[in-house]
Protein backbone atom coordinates (compact mmCIF):
# COMPACT_ATOMS: atom_id res chain seq x y z
CA UNK A 1 0.00 0.00 0.00
CA UNK A 2 2.98 2.62 0.95
CA UNK A 3 4.62 1.45 -2.62
CA UNK A 4 1.33 2.45 -4.16
CA UNK A 5 1.49 5.68 -2.56
CA UNK A 6 5.05 6.40 -2.75
CA UNK A 7 4.49 5.78 -6.64
CA UNK A 8 1.91 7.58 -7.43
CA UNK A 9 3.15 11.02 -5.40
CA UNK A 10 6.79 10.58 -7.08
CA UNK A 11 4.04 10.45 -10.61
CA UNK A 12 2.27 13.26 -9.30
CA UNK A 13 5.79 15.18 -8.45
CA UNK A 14 6.64 14.47 -12.02
CA UNK A 15 3.77 15.79 -13.39
CA UNK A 16 3.94 19.22 -11.77
CA UNK A 17 7.68 19.39 -12.34
CA UNK A 18 6.80 19.13 -16.11
CA UNK A 19 3.70 21.30 -15.69
CA UNK A 20 5.96 24.19 -14.16
CA UNK A 21 8.96 23.57 -16.71
CA UNK A 22 6.66 23.75 -19.53
CA UNK A 23 5.08 26.85 -18.30
CA UNK A 24 8.59 28.38 -17.62
CA UNK A 25 9.34 27.93 -20.84
CA UNK A 26 6.40 29.88 -21.99
CA UNK A 27 7.05 33.93 -22.66
CA UNK A 28 3.70 35.62 -21.73
CA UNK A 29 5.49 38.78 -23.43
CA UNK A 30 5.70 37.38 -26.66
CA UNK A 31 2.70 36.69 -28.88
CA UNK A 32 3.27 34.24 -31.52
CA UNK A 33 0.35 35.37 -33.51
CA UNK A 34 0.75 39.10 -32.93
CA UNK A 35 4.12 38.77 -34.13
CA UNK A 36 2.86 37.16 -37.61
CA UNK A 37 -0.29 39.22 -37.98
CA UNK A 38 2.19 41.95 -38.03
CA UNK A 39 5.14 40.54 -40.65
CA UNK A 40 5.47 42.22 -43.99
CA UNK A 41 6.73 40.34 -47.38
CA UNK A 42 9.88 41.38 -47.59
CA UNK A 43 10.37 41.49 -51.52
CA UNK A 44 13.83 43.61 -52.04
CA UNK A 45 16.28 43.56 -55.28
CA UNK A 46 17.52 39.93 -56.20
CA UNK A 47 21.57 41.22 -55.88
CA UNK A 48 20.87 41.74 -52.64
CA UNK A 49 19.57 38.07 -51.82
CA UNK A 50 21.94 35.89 -50.13
CA UNK A 51 24.62 38.29 -50.37
CA UNK A 52 27.00 40.79 -48.53
CA UNK A 53 26.99 44.43 -48.36
CA UNK A 54 30.11 45.11 -46.35
CA UNK A 55 30.21 49.34 -46.39
CA UNK A 56 27.64 51.97 -46.98
CA UNK A 57 27.18 55.61 -48.18
CA UNK A 58 25.46 58.67 -49.76
CA UNK A 59 26.21 61.76 -51.37
CA UNK A 60 23.06 63.69 -51.51
CA UNK A 61 21.76 62.21 -54.73
CA UNK A 62 22.64 58.81 -54.38
CA UNK A 63 22.48 55.61 -52.21
CA UNK A 64 25.78 53.19 -52.41
CA UNK A 65 25.90 49.78 -51.27
CA UNK A 66 29.31 48.43 -51.59
CA UNK A 67 29.51 44.36 -52.37
CA UNK A 68 31.82 43.04 -54.70
CA UNK A 69 31.35 46.19 -56.95
CA UNK A 70 29.42 49.43 -55.71
CA UNK A 71 25.56 49.40 -56.20
CA UNK A 72 23.76 52.88 -56.58
CA UNK A 73 20.10 54.44 -56.53
CA UNK A 74 18.88 57.48 -56.14
CA UNK A 75 18.01 58.42 -52.87
CA UNK A 76 14.08 58.81 -54.47
CA UNK A 77 11.37 56.42 -52.85
CA UNK A 78 11.69 53.49 -54.67
CA UNK A 79 14.30 54.12 -57.63
CA UNK A 80 16.28 50.70 -58.61
CA UNK A 81 19.73 49.73 -57.83
CA UNK A 82 21.84 49.16 -60.41
CA UNK A 83 25.74 48.44 -60.71
CA UNK A 84 28.05 51.83 -60.38
CA UNK A 85 30.43 52.52 -63.11
CA UNK A 86 33.47 53.69 -61.58
CA UNK A 87 35.37 56.04 -64.11
CA UNK A 88 32.75 54.29 -66.41
CA UNK A 89 34.19 50.83 -65.69
CA UNK A 90 32.05 48.27 -64.65
CA UNK A 91 34.75 45.35 -64.49
CA UNK A 92 36.18 46.52 -61.46
CA UNK A 93 36.47 44.95 -57.64
CA UNK A 94 35.56 47.78 -55.40
CA UNK A 95 38.42 47.75 -52.48
CA UNK A 96 37.79 50.79 -50.76
CA UNK A 97 34.68 52.62 -50.39
CA UNK A 98 34.25 56.48 -48.42
CA UNK A 99 32.09 59.41 -48.31
CA UNK A 100 32.53 62.94 -46.95
CA UNK A 101 29.05 63.14 -46.29
CA UNK A 102 28.98 66.68 -48.01
CA UNK A 103 28.31 65.72 -51.84
CA UNK A 104 31.78 63.31 -52.61
CA UNK A 105 32.46 60.11 -52.64
CA UNK A 106 35.72 58.30 -52.87
CA UNK A 107 36.35 54.69 -54.60
CA UNK A 108 39.28 52.29 -54.95
CA UNK A 109 38.36 50.25 -57.70
CA UNK A 110 40.89 46.84 -58.60
CA UNK A 111 41.24 44.41 -60.91
CA UNK A 112 38.76 41.47 -60.38
CA UNK A 113 41.20 39.09 -61.33
CA UNK A 114 44.76 40.39 -60.54
CA UNK A 115 43.63 42.62 -57.40
CA UNK A 116 45.96 45.10 -58.51
CA UNK A 117 44.93 48.64 -58.13
CA UNK A 118 43.39 50.29 -61.11
CA UNK A 119 43.01 53.63 -59.12
CA UNK A 120 41.48 55.58 -56.57
CA UNK A 121 38.96 57.83 -58.13
CA UNK A 122 36.89 60.69 -56.76
CA UNK A 123 33.41 62.16 -57.85
CA UNK A 124 31.53 65.10 -56.86
CA UNK A 125 28.86 64.47 -58.97
CA UNK A 126 27.48 60.95 -58.33
CA UNK A 127 29.59 59.26 -60.96
CA UNK A 128 29.38 61.67 -63.53
CA UNK A 129 32.86 62.64 -63.55
CA UNK A 130 35.65 61.03 -62.01
CA UNK A 131 39.44 62.32 -60.87
CA UNK A 132 42.25 59.73 -59.87
CA UNK A 133 43.70 60.55 -56.60
CA UNK A 134 46.98 58.12 -57.29
CA UNK A 135 49.52 57.91 -59.36
CA UNK A 136 49.30 54.56 -60.58
CA UNK A 137 52.46 53.87 -58.87
CA UNK A 138 51.97 54.38 -55.25
CA UNK A 139 50.33 51.59 -54.34
CA UNK A 140 51.74 49.49 -57.47
CA UNK A 141 53.19 47.00 -54.81
CA UNK A 142 50.23 46.71 -52.16
CA UNK A 143 46.91 45.55 -51.83
CA UNK A 144 44.51 48.35 -51.08
CA UNK A 145 42.24 47.13 -48.31
CA UNK A 146 39.84 50.07 -47.68
CA UNK A 147 39.19 53.68 -47.49
CA UNK A 148 38.28 56.07 -44.79
CA UNK A 149 37.17 59.89 -44.26
CA UNK A 150 37.39 61.16 -41.33
CA UNK A 151 37.52 65.13 -40.70
CA UNK A 152 38.27 66.32 -44.28
CA UNK A 153 40.78 63.74 -44.81
CA UNK A 154 41.27 60.40 -46.95
CA UNK A 155 42.78 57.68 -45.55
CA UNK A 156 43.72 54.54 -47.77
CA UNK A 157 44.70 51.22 -45.75
CA UNK A 158 46.96 49.06 -47.81
CA UNK A 159 48.93 45.66 -47.10
CA UNK A 160 52.02 43.85 -48.60
CA UNK A 161 51.95 39.74 -48.74
CA UNK A 162 54.54 37.55 -48.39
CA UNK A 163 53.63 33.51 -48.50
CA UNK A 164 53.40 33.72 -44.49
CA UNK A 165 52.14 37.14 -43.05
CA UNK A 166 50.72 40.37 -44.60
CA UNK A 167 51.60 43.65 -43.32
CA UNK A 168 49.00 46.31 -43.00
CA UNK A 169 50.05 50.21 -43.58
CA UNK A 170 48.21 53.35 -43.29
CA UNK A 171 48.61 56.53 -45.81
CA UNK A 172 45.99 59.84 -46.24
CA UNK A 173 45.97 62.26 -49.47
CA UNK A 174 47.67 64.88 -49.25
CA UNK A 175 45.95 67.71 -50.89
CA UNK A 176 48.52 70.05 -51.35
CA UNK A 177 50.78 67.48 -52.84
CA UNK A 178 48.44 65.82 -54.64
CA UNK A 179 49.75 62.74 -53.54
CA UNK A 180 49.33 59.39 -50.55
CA UNK A 181 51.64 59.96 -48.05
CA UNK A 182 52.35 57.98 -44.93
CA UNK A 183 49.78 58.29 -41.87
CA UNK A 184 52.44 57.12 -39.62
CA UNK A 185 51.27 53.56 -39.07
CA UNK A 186 53.25 50.82 -40.67
CA UNK A 187 54.18 46.99 -40.38
CA UNK A 188 51.07 46.51 -38.53
CA UNK A 189 50.15 43.08 -38.41
CA UNK A 190 46.63 43.11 -37.74
CA UNK A 191 44.51 45.59 -40.29
CA UNK A 192 42.00 48.18 -38.98
CA UNK A 193 38.76 47.70 -37.95
CA UNK A 194 38.09 51.51 -38.66
CA UNK A 195 39.26 55.36 -38.04
CA UNK A 196 37.43 58.30 -37.37
CA UNK A 197 37.85 61.71 -35.90
CA UNK A 198 36.76 62.66 -32.88
CA UNK A 199 37.66 64.09 -28.67
CA UNK A 200 40.40 66.51 -31.01
CA UNK A 201 41.90 63.63 -32.75
CA UNK A 202 42.09 60.93 -35.48
CA UNK A 203 41.57 57.56 -34.24
CA UNK A 204 42.07 54.16 -35.61
CA UNK A 205 42.05 50.63 -34.20
CA UNK A 206 42.90 47.21 -34.82
CA UNK A 207 41.52 44.70 -33.00
CA UNK A 208 43.63 44.50 -30.40
CA UNK A 209 45.40 48.20 -30.02
CA UNK A 210 44.29 51.70 -30.30
CA UNK A 211 45.69 54.37 -32.21
CA UNK A 212 45.53 58.51 -32.05
CA UNK A 213 46.97 61.14 -33.70
CA UNK A 214 46.33 65.27 -33.34
CA UNK A 215 47.35 64.83 -37.36
CA UNK A 216 46.49 62.89 -40.49
CA UNK A 217 50.22 62.41 -40.80
CA UNK A 218 50.99 62.12 -36.65
CA UNK A 219 50.45 58.38 -35.44
CA UNK A 220 53.06 56.68 -34.42
CA UNK A 221 52.86 52.42 -34.03
CA UNK A 222 52.43 52.92 -30.17
CA UNK A 223 49.23 51.98 -28.99
CA UNK A 224 47.38 55.30 -27.15
CA UNK A 225 47.79 55.34 -23.44
CA UNK A 226 45.52 58.09 -22.00
CA UNK A 227 43.88 57.05 -18.99
CA UNK A 228 41.62 54.17 -19.33
CA UNK A 229 42.73 53.11 -22.79
CA UNK A 230 41.40 49.63 -23.91
CA UNK A 231 43.48 46.52 -22.26
CA UNK A 232 45.70 44.71 -24.63
CA UNK A 233 43.75 42.04 -23.83
CA UNK A 234 40.38 43.41 -25.12
CA UNK A 235 39.35 42.55 -28.89
CA UNK A 236 37.91 45.66 -30.38
CA UNK A 237 35.19 45.30 -32.64
CA UNK A 238 33.66 48.73 -34.31
CA UNK A 239 34.41 52.78 -33.36
CA UNK A 240 32.61 55.55 -34.34
CA UNK A 241 31.72 58.98 -33.78
CA UNK A 242 28.77 60.88 -31.80
CA UNK A 243 27.19 63.95 -32.00
CA UNK A 244 29.32 65.10 -28.79
CA UNK A 245 32.30 64.57 -30.20
CA UNK A 246 33.04 61.42 -28.08
CA UNK A 247 34.91 58.31 -29.74
CA UNK A 248 33.10 55.07 -29.11
CA UNK A 249 34.54 51.81 -29.36
CA UNK A 250 32.98 48.29 -29.27
CA UNK A 251 34.67 44.91 -27.66
CA UNK A 252 33.84 41.53 -28.62
CA UNK A 253 32.96 40.79 -24.71
CA UNK A 254 30.06 42.83 -24.52
CA UNK A 255 31.99 46.66 -23.49
CA UNK A 256 31.59 50.03 -24.68
CA UNK A 257 34.73 52.59 -24.58
CA UNK A 258 34.10 55.98 -24.66
CA UNK A 259 36.38 58.79 -25.26
CA UNK A 260 35.71 62.55 -24.09
CA UNK A 261 37.23 64.83 -22.18
CA UNK A 262 41.44 63.75 -22.84
CA UNK A 263 39.91 60.05 -21.29
CA UNK A 264 38.74 56.72 -21.61
CA UNK A 265 35.84 55.42 -19.84
CA UNK A 266 34.21 51.82 -20.19
CA UNK A 267 30.97 50.21 -19.69
CA UNK A 268 29.60 46.58 -19.85
CA UNK A 269 26.54 46.13 -21.67
CA UNK A 270 26.45 42.95 -22.22
CA UNK A 271 27.72 40.05 -21.06
CA UNK A 272 28.80 36.38 -23.09
CA UNK A 273 27.85 39.23 -25.97
CA UNK A 274 30.11 39.94 -29.02
CA UNK A 275 29.25 44.13 -30.06
CA UNK A 276 30.47 44.64 -33.60
CA UNK A 277 30.19 48.10 -35.75
CA UNK A 278 28.65 50.91 -34.13
CA UNK A 279 26.52 54.00 -35.62
CA UNK A 280 25.02 56.90 -33.33
CA UNK A 281 21.48 57.45 -34.94
CA UNK A 282 18.54 60.17 -34.36
CA UNK A 283 15.64 58.77 -32.60
CA UNK A 284 13.32 61.32 -34.77
CA UNK A 285 13.73 64.08 -37.45
CA UNK A 286 14.50 66.92 -35.20
CA UNK A 287 16.23 65.14 -33.43
CA UNK A 288 15.31 65.26 -30.31
CA UNK A 289 17.40 62.53 -29.32
CA UNK A 290 19.94 59.78 -30.32
CA UNK A 291 20.32 56.39 -30.14
CA UNK A 292 23.58 53.56 -30.64
CA UNK A 293 22.67 51.01 -33.01
CA UNK A 294 25.25 48.61 -32.01
CA UNK A 295 25.85 44.93 -33.98
CA UNK A 296 25.55 41.87 -31.95
CA UNK A 297 25.74 38.48 -31.75
CA UNK A 298 25.16 35.61 -28.97
CA UNK A 299 22.66 33.08 -29.63
CA UNK A 300 21.71 35.83 -32.93
CA UNK A 301 22.32 38.53 -34.57
CA UNK A 302 20.82 41.42 -35.40
CA UNK A 303 21.53 44.58 -33.48
CA UNK A 304 21.29 46.40 -29.89
CA UNK A 305 19.72 50.30 -29.39
CA UNK A 306 21.67 51.87 -26.77
CA UNK A 307 20.54 54.67 -24.59
CA UNK A 308 23.56 56.64 -23.57
CA UNK A 309 21.27 58.84 -21.34
CA UNK A 310 19.74 56.46 -19.60
CA UNK A 311 21.72 53.87 -19.86
CA UNK A 312 19.22 51.12 -21.09
CA UNK A 313 20.50 48.47 -24.01
CA UNK A 314 17.42 47.60 -25.50
CA UNK A 315 17.19 44.74 -27.72
CA UNK A 316 16.05 45.51 -31.16
CA UNK A 317 12.52 43.40 -31.12
CA UNK A 318 12.19 45.15 -27.68
CA UNK A 319 8.46 47.39 -26.84
CA UNK A 320 10.89 50.33 -26.26
CA UNK A 321 13.01 49.75 -29.31
CA UNK A 322 12.49 53.23 -31.66
CA UNK A 323 13.99 52.00 -35.26
CA UNK A 324 11.08 49.46 -35.30
CA UNK A 325 6.98 49.78 -34.95
CA UNK A 326 6.52 45.96 -34.26
CA UNK A 327 8.93 43.45 -32.93
CA UNK A 328 8.38 41.35 -36.44
CA UNK A 329 9.57 44.00 -38.52
CA UNK A 330 13.23 43.21 -36.91
CA UNK A 331 12.82 39.35 -36.29
CA UNK A 332 12.05 38.61 -40.44
CA UNK A 333 14.72 41.23 -41.50
CA UNK A 334 17.90 41.66 -39.47
CA UNK A 335 17.64 39.65 -36.62
CA UNK A 336 19.42 36.28 -38.15
CA UNK A 337 22.34 38.32 -39.83
CA UNK A 338 25.45 39.90 -38.82
CA UNK A 339 24.94 43.50 -39.28
CA UNK A 340 28.39 45.14 -41.10
CA UNK A 341 27.66 48.37 -42.08
CA UNK A 342 24.99 51.15 -40.83
CA UNK A 343 24.32 54.23 -42.63
CA UNK A 344 22.36 57.40 -41.97
CA UNK A 345 21.00 59.97 -44.41
CA UNK A 346 19.58 63.06 -42.76
CA UNK A 347 18.78 64.44 -45.59
CA UNK A 348 15.86 61.47 -46.35
CA UNK A 349 15.73 60.73 -42.41
CA UNK A 350 16.53 57.27 -43.38
CA UNK A 351 18.61 54.42 -42.16
CA UNK A 352 20.65 51.53 -44.80
CA UNK A 353 21.79 48.88 -43.07
CA UNK A 354 23.92 46.31 -44.52
CA UNK A 355 24.39 43.10 -43.15
CA UNK A 356 26.06 39.18 -44.35
CA UNK A 357 23.18 37.30 -45.75
CA UNK A 358 24.76 34.52 -47.63
CA UNK A 359 22.64 31.39 -47.07
CA UNK A 360 19.73 32.60 -45.13
CA UNK A 361 17.62 32.60 -48.24
CA UNK A 362 17.02 36.81 -47.81
CA UNK A 363 18.01 40.14 -48.36
CA UNK A 364 21.33 41.99 -47.09
CA UNK A 365 20.21 45.64 -47.19
CA UNK A 366 17.11 46.83 -45.71
CA UNK A 367 16.13 50.81 -44.99
CA UNK A 368 13.91 52.42 -42.52
CA UNK A 369 12.73 56.12 -42.68
CA UNK A 370 11.48 58.34 -40.48
CA UNK A 371 8.10 59.32 -41.29
CA UNK A 372 4.28 60.92 -40.00
CA UNK A 373 6.03 60.99 -36.83
CA UNK A 374 6.98 57.00 -37.19
CA UNK A 375 10.10 54.72 -37.94
CA UNK A 376 8.86 52.62 -41.01
CA UNK A 377 10.46 49.58 -39.83
CA UNK A 378 13.19 47.99 -41.91
CA UNK A 379 12.04 47.20 -45.41
CA UNK A 380 13.97 45.29 -48.07
CA UNK A 381 16.38 47.22 -50.73
CA UNK B 1 -43.43 -29.54 -11.65
CA UNK B 2 -41.31 -27.18 -9.20
CA UNK B 3 -38.31 -29.29 -10.44
CA UNK B 4 -39.53 -27.91 -14.22
CA UNK B 5 -39.77 -23.88 -13.74
CA UNK B 6 -35.81 -23.76 -13.21
CA UNK B 7 -34.69 -26.15 -15.92
CA UNK B 8 -37.23 -24.51 -18.54
CA UNK B 9 -35.59 -20.76 -17.60
CA UNK B 10 -31.67 -22.43 -17.67
CA UNK B 11 -32.73 -23.77 -21.25
CA UNK B 12 -34.19 -20.67 -22.14
CA UNK B 13 -31.16 -18.84 -21.16
CA UNK B 14 -29.14 -21.04 -22.56
CA UNK B 15 -31.15 -21.01 -25.82
CA UNK B 16 -30.57 -16.55 -25.65
CA UNK B 17 -26.75 -17.21 -24.86
CA UNK B 18 -25.65 -17.06 -28.66
CA UNK B 19 -27.79 -13.27 -29.11
CA UNK B 20 -25.32 -11.66 -26.60
CA UNK B 21 -22.59 -12.62 -28.91
CA UNK B 22 -24.38 -11.55 -32.18
CA UNK B 23 -23.52 -8.69 -34.05
CA UNK B 24 -26.77 -7.63 -34.63
CA UNK B 25 -28.05 -7.36 -31.30
CA UNK B 26 -29.70 -3.99 -31.46
CA UNK B 27 -30.52 -4.88 -35.65
CA UNK B 28 -26.78 -3.33 -36.75
CA UNK B 29 -23.91 -5.01 -37.13
CA UNK B 30 -21.68 -1.30 -36.48
CA UNK B 31 -19.43 -1.65 -39.39
CA UNK B 32 -18.85 -5.33 -39.69
CA UNK B 33 -18.73 -5.08 -35.49
CA UNK B 34 -15.16 -2.76 -36.07
CA UNK B 35 -17.74 0.22 -34.53
CA UNK B 36 -18.59 -1.93 -31.57
CA UNK B 37 -17.66 -1.44 -28.14
CA UNK B 38 -14.40 -2.81 -26.83
CA UNK B 39 -12.61 -2.27 -30.76
CA UNK B 40 -9.73 0.07 -31.46
CA UNK B 41 -8.57 2.38 -34.25
CA UNK B 42 -4.88 3.77 -34.74
CA UNK B 43 -4.76 6.10 -37.09
CA UNK B 44 -2.76 7.96 -39.28
CA UNK B 45 -2.98 11.31 -41.21
CA UNK B 46 -0.94 13.97 -43.27
CA UNK B 47 -2.19 16.65 -45.34
CA UNK B 48 -2.18 20.36 -45.70
CA UNK B 49 -2.94 23.47 -42.73
CA UNK B 50 -5.02 26.15 -44.36
CA UNK B 51 -4.85 29.11 -42.68
CA UNK B 52 -8.02 31.34 -42.33
CA UNK B 53 -7.99 33.89 -39.77
CA UNK B 54 -6.54 35.32 -36.32
CA UNK B 55 -8.74 37.34 -34.12
CA UNK B 56 -8.95 39.97 -33.61
CA UNK B 57 -7.58 42.03 -36.66
CA UNK B 58 -4.46 44.11 -35.12
CA UNK B 59 -4.09 47.67 -36.11
CA UNK B 60 0.08 47.29 -37.30
CA UNK B 61 -1.24 44.60 -39.74
CA UNK B 62 0.09 44.96 -43.38
CA UNK B 63 -0.82 41.83 -44.86
CA UNK B 64 -3.93 40.19 -45.53
CA UNK B 65 -2.62 36.46 -44.84
CA UNK B 66 0.40 36.46 -43.15
CA UNK B 67 0.69 32.58 -43.18
CA UNK B 68 0.94 30.67 -46.08
CA UNK B 69 -0.67 27.01 -46.47
CA UNK B 70 1.65 24.23 -44.46
CA UNK B 71 1.73 20.82 -43.47
CA UNK B 72 -0.10 18.42 -41.21
CA UNK B 73 0.22 14.99 -39.76
CA UNK B 74 -0.97 13.39 -36.78
CA UNK B 75 -1.36 9.82 -35.48
CA UNK B 76 -4.01 8.96 -32.56
CA UNK B 77 -5.47 6.11 -30.83
CA UNK B 78 -9.31 5.84 -30.52
CA UNK B 79 -11.39 3.32 -28.03
CA UNK B 80 -14.87 2.50 -28.25
CA UNK B 81 -16.35 3.11 -25.25
CA UNK B 82 -19.73 2.09 -26.31
CA UNK B 83 -20.89 0.97 -29.98
CA UNK B 84 -20.18 3.87 -32.13
CA UNK B 85 -18.61 6.32 -29.32
CA UNK B 86 -14.83 6.30 -28.81
CA UNK B 87 -12.66 8.48 -26.80
CA UNK B 88 -8.61 8.43 -27.05
CA UNK B 89 -5.70 10.60 -27.60
CA UNK B 90 -4.18 12.32 -30.39
CA UNK B 91 -0.61 13.68 -31.34
CA UNK B 92 -0.39 16.23 -34.27
CA UNK B 93 2.26 18.30 -35.80
CA UNK B 94 1.78 21.24 -38.66
CA UNK B 95 3.93 23.70 -39.84
CA UNK B 96 3.06 26.86 -41.68
CA UNK B 97 5.56 29.23 -43.67
CA UNK B 98 4.93 33.01 -42.84
CA UNK B 99 5.43 36.31 -45.40
CA UNK B 100 8.35 37.48 -43.12
CA UNK B 101 10.33 33.96 -44.17
CA UNK B 102 9.26 32.48 -40.39
CA UNK B 103 8.19 29.14 -39.50
CA UNK B 104 5.32 28.34 -37.59
CA UNK B 105 5.67 24.84 -35.65
CA UNK B 106 2.08 23.71 -33.77
CA UNK B 107 2.66 20.88 -32.01
CA UNK B 108 -0.93 19.67 -29.94
CA UNK B 109 -1.53 16.86 -27.60
CA UNK B 110 -5.30 16.16 -27.45
CA UNK B 111 -7.72 14.45 -25.72
CA UNK B 112 -10.16 12.83 -28.57
CA UNK B 113 -13.97 12.15 -28.70
CA UNK B 114 -15.34 10.59 -31.45
CA UNK B 115 -18.42 8.93 -33.54
CA UNK B 116 -18.38 6.59 -36.07
CA UNK B 117 -20.99 4.91 -38.58
CA UNK B 118 -21.22 3.86 -41.98
CA UNK B 119 -22.29 0.86 -43.84
CA UNK B 120 -19.31 -1.03 -45.95
CA UNK B 121 -17.26 -0.35 -47.20
CA UNK B 122 -17.22 3.40 -46.37
CA UNK B 123 -17.11 4.52 -42.32
CA UNK B 124 -17.87 8.04 -41.30
CA UNK B 125 -16.90 9.81 -38.59
CA UNK B 126 -17.29 13.10 -36.62
CA UNK B 127 -15.05 14.32 -33.99
CA UNK B 128 -13.60 17.02 -31.20
CA UNK B 129 -10.00 17.24 -30.02
CA UNK B 130 -9.27 18.94 -27.02
CA UNK B 131 -6.02 19.38 -25.66
CA UNK B 132 -3.16 22.00 -25.47
CA UNK B 133 -0.54 22.61 -27.91
CA UNK B 134 2.89 24.11 -28.08
CA UNK B 135 3.83 27.04 -30.60
CA UNK B 136 6.93 27.74 -31.30
CA UNK B 137 8.32 30.88 -33.74
CA UNK B 138 11.61 32.15 -34.03
CA UNK B 139 12.63 30.71 -30.77
CA UNK B 140 9.89 31.63 -28.34
CA UNK B 141 6.80 29.62 -27.75
CA UNK B 142 3.37 29.38 -26.01
CA UNK B 143 1.86 26.36 -24.54
CA UNK B 144 -1.78 27.72 -25.90
CA UNK B 145 -5.05 25.77 -25.01
CA UNK B 146 -6.41 23.75 -28.67
CA UNK B 147 -9.42 22.68 -30.05
CA UNK B 148 -10.22 20.78 -33.58
CA UNK B 149 -13.82 19.80 -34.71
CA UNK B 150 -14.92 18.07 -37.89
CA UNK B 151 -15.09 14.89 -39.69
CA UNK B 152 -14.14 12.28 -42.42
CA UNK B 153 -14.66 9.63 -44.67
CA UNK B 154 -12.52 6.35 -45.45
CA UNK B 155 -13.19 3.29 -47.53
CA UNK B 156 -12.35 -0.12 -46.14
CA UNK B 157 -9.64 -1.74 -48.27
CA UNK B 158 -8.65 -4.64 -46.18
CA UNK B 159 -10.64 -6.21 -43.22
CA UNK B 160 -8.13 -3.97 -41.14
CA UNK B 161 -7.51 -0.68 -42.67
CA UNK B 162 -9.17 1.76 -44.23
CA UNK B 163 -8.53 4.70 -46.68
CA UNK B 164 -9.84 8.30 -46.65
CA UNK B 165 -9.60 11.92 -45.60
CA UNK B 166 -10.75 14.55 -42.98
CA UNK B 167 -11.53 17.97 -42.98
CA UNK B 168 -11.00 19.59 -39.05
CA UNK B 169 -11.18 22.96 -38.06
CA UNK B 170 -8.58 24.08 -35.54
CA UNK B 171 -8.98 26.29 -32.74
CA UNK B 172 -5.75 28.49 -31.36
CA UNK B 173 -6.19 30.43 -28.49
CA UNK B 174 -2.78 32.11 -27.32
CA UNK B 175 -3.63 33.15 -24.19
CA UNK B 176 -1.80 36.12 -22.65
CA UNK B 177 -2.36 37.58 -19.00
CA UNK B 178 -1.64 40.44 -17.17
CA UNK B 179 -0.31 43.68 -19.06
CA UNK B 180 0.72 41.68 -21.88
CA UNK B 181 -3.17 40.57 -22.59
CA UNK B 182 -3.53 42.57 -25.24
CA UNK B 183 -1.30 40.00 -27.60
CA UNK B 184 -4.43 37.46 -26.90
CA UNK B 185 -5.62 35.99 -29.90
CA UNK B 186 -7.52 33.44 -31.36
CA UNK B 187 -6.04 31.39 -34.32
CA UNK B 188 -8.17 29.66 -36.72
CA UNK B 189 -7.77 27.23 -39.91
CA UNK B 190 -9.06 23.97 -41.78
CA UNK B 191 -6.75 20.86 -42.00
CA UNK B 192 -7.32 18.92 -45.12
CA UNK B 193 -5.67 15.05 -44.61
CA UNK B 194 -5.67 12.60 -46.50
CA UNK B 195 -5.58 9.50 -43.32
CA UNK B 196 -5.40 5.68 -42.77
CA UNK B 197 -7.04 3.79 -40.20
CA UNK B 198 -6.24 0.68 -38.39
CA UNK B 199 -9.29 -1.41 -36.58
CA UNK B 200 -7.85 -3.79 -34.22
Amino acid sequence: MKTKKSAGLTILLIAATATVLILAACDNSYGVFHEIQTEKAQVGTDTFKNSTVKALGGDGSKYYAVMAKIYARSTVSGSAWSVFPVNNDTDYYCSGFASNEAGTIYVASSDTASTALKGIYTTIDSGANWTRLDNASEFASKIVDVLYYANGKLFVEAHTETDTAATYALYYYDSVSSTFVTAGLSGLDLPLRGLVWGDSAYWAITSSKVYRSGTPGGFTSTEDSTSGTPSSSKTLAGIATDSSGRVLVTTTDGYLYTRASSAWTNKLLATSVVLGVLAELPIDSTPSGYRLMMAKHNTSYGYYEYDATTGALIQGNDSSAIFVPTASSYTTTVYTKPVLAIYYSAAKNTILIGMAAQGTDTYALYSNTYSSAAWSGWTAE
Amino acid sequence: MKRKIPALGALILLAALPLFGQDKSDGQDYFGGLHKKGSQIISLTTGAGVPLFILPADALATEATPLYVGASFSLSYQYFIANRLTIGGSLTGAFNGTVGGRTLFVAPVAFKLGYWWGKQPVEYTVGMDLGASVLRLSGNGMITPFAKLGGGAFAQVSEAWSLGGQVYWWLIPEIHTGTYSSLTRYANSLEVSLGALYHF
